[in-house]
């Protein structure tokens, strides 16, 4: 695996919309996808979700 | 603002994917949307293609899930084996070969694999079938978890 990004980067984006930059529409509609999730009006509470986050980036051995 | 209608999900909504997003308030809507935008860009056979191999890698019914494209019937009755069948083109196969990971594997997805797939379909065309991907791989673990079956299923009665 090289250190290469594998498609080019879109615009000035970072991390996942560097990539999903590349389709019209879509980082905005995952900015407001994230809002809602990590909105603390939700009744799930955040440090539940950061537990479940934080878990979910381990065992899929992926950034957190 | 409540993230899911209270547990066990109520028996009078339809409980399949669309029924579950609609109890999960502020979050299904933002999810659906996003989705939406993904799937409205992404070349609509090879996803559908894909919807459904993950579907079987899932063991879970693609008919919970909306079709994206008709198939050829040879295609649908040849994918279970798709590595043995003359049924798919290039890059179907190469399509074929990183859904195969995505569930359990994806990081034994090559640089090798996402460079002929980003050059044959152009870069746009290649990030939406991999975002697809991810959709339905998380439709498939949502329809695992809940339970949730093809609707149509519970009209049987004997």
């Amino acid at each position: 695996m090289s250190t290469e990004p594998r498609i080019p980067l879109a615009g000035s984006y970072v991390g996942v919309r560097a990539a999903l930059g590349h389709l019209d529409g879509v980082p905005d509609g995952l900015s407001a996808l994230q809002a809602a999730i990590w909105d603390p009006a939700a009744d799930v509470e955040p440090r539940v979700k950061e537990l479940s986050r934080l878990r979910n980036a381990r065992v899929t051995d992926c950034a957190y | 603002m409540p993230w899911l209608a209270p547990s066990p999900l109520p028996r009078d909504i339809d409980t399949d994917l669309d029924g579950l997003l609609a109890s999960a308030a502020v979050v299904g809507g933002e999810w659906r949307r996003y989705a939406d935008l993904i799937l409205g860009q992404a070349p609509a056979e090879l996803a559908e293609l894909l919807r459904l191999r993950v579907a079987q890698l899932h063991e879970c019914d693609p008919a919970a899930g909306r079709s994206l494209a008709e198939l050829a019937r040879e295609q649908v009755e040849a994918l279970a084996g798709w590595e043995r069948s003359s049924a798919f083109s290039p890059v179907e196969r190469d399509a074929l070969a990183i859904a195969d990971k995505w569930p359990w594997r994806v990081h034994d997805v090559s640089d090798g694999e996402l460079a002929a797939l980003s050059t044959k379909l152009g870069v746009k065309d290649a990030v939406a079938l991999l975002a697809a991907l991810s959709l339905f791989d998380v439709h498939c673990r949502l329809q695992v978890i809940f339970e949730l079956d093809d609707p149509k299923e519970d009209l049987d009665v004997d």
